[in-house]
């Protein structure tokens, strides 16, 4: 395949992806609104109609991989119940809010490979910062599970003496420090592309 | 820079314009102008062939050095 159409199979990819990343991005921003205005919700929601609607089997848990035993009814008091449910939300609002603030670098990136002009500064730059967020994330991530964890245990108090260990997400990690170096290779491609552009 | 590009002068004494010199070698107006103006920071050997072919000239007759000009 020839270069210019390799450039121009390049471009229609880009397009498409950017319609997925900018639909996923519209959709965890909703998902951020929905997260913020949930946590608003549960905190000012009373314990004892959580009480009633547990007691009544309104109400059910799909616990994430980090969290799977079972709770016996009776220790689902309304406060255990709105602690969790806080705690849930919570983790969810940090994990949208990062997921939407890389999807909104990518989706600039995109739309700078669609225009064919990949290598600038500000590229360089949003890779960094997609870098930054995987690597400061992945232990904030960690950091919050943990906490999540230990809160959740301590609200059902279901095992007497129960913890939760901490777990560092490295392939998170190690994936930001990807990036940053991408980032740097991005810097030295967009000081090639200025002197390719300044030359006659 | 210390290089200077003589096109214009080069190009009033063959009474030639920029976009008949651009038609000629086949390069864009914009960048054949951001040579007359000095904006280019290098320039290519076949640029320079395709320049000097049409306007039947040496290099030297387009570019100059100017050792006390140092403006960037």
């Amino acid at each position: 395949m020839s270069q210019e159409a390799e450039l121009v199979q390049t471009r229609k990819m880009a397009r498409t992806i950017g319609k997925i990343v900018n639909f996923l991005f519209w959709l965890l921003v909703i998902a951020s609104v929905a997260s913020v205005c949930g946590m608003v919700y549960f905190a000012f929601l009373p314990a004892e109609r959580l009480a009633d609607a547990a007691q009544a089997g309104n109400l059910s848990f799909v616990g994430p991989r980090w969290f799977t035993f079972r709770v016996p009814l009776e220790s689902l008091t309304g406060d255990a119940i709105k602690t969790i449910i806080f705690v849930a939300v919570s983790m969810l609002m940090i994990s949208v809010l990062s997921w939407s603030l890389i999807l909104r670098q990518l989706r600039s990136i995109l739309k700078t490979v669609e225009r064919n002009r990949p290598f600038t500064e500000e590229n360089a730059r949003r890779i960094s910062v997609i870098g930054w967020i995987l690597v400061v994330g992945s232990v904030v991530f960690s950091v919050a599970k943990a906490i999540a964890g230990e809160v959740a245990v301590r609200a059902l108090d279901v095992v007497p003496g129960m913890t939760v260990t901490f777990q560092w997400d490295v392939s998170l990690a190690l994936a930001g420090f990807c990036l940053l170096i991408l980032a740097g290779v991005f810097r030295y491609g967009a000081y090639l592309q200025e002197e390719y552009d300044t030359t006659v | 820079m210390a290089i200077i590009v003589r096109v214009d002068r080069v190009l009033a004494d063959r009474k030639m314009t920029l976009t008949e010199l651009s038609r000629r070698v086949d390069i864009t107006l914009a960048n054949l102008s951001n040579l007359k103006t000095g904006k280019a920071k290098a320039i290519r050997f076949s640029t320079l062939d395709a320049i000097c072919e049409a306007l039947d000239c040496q290099p030297g007759d387009i570019l100059e050095h100017s050792p006390y000009d140092e403006q960037t």
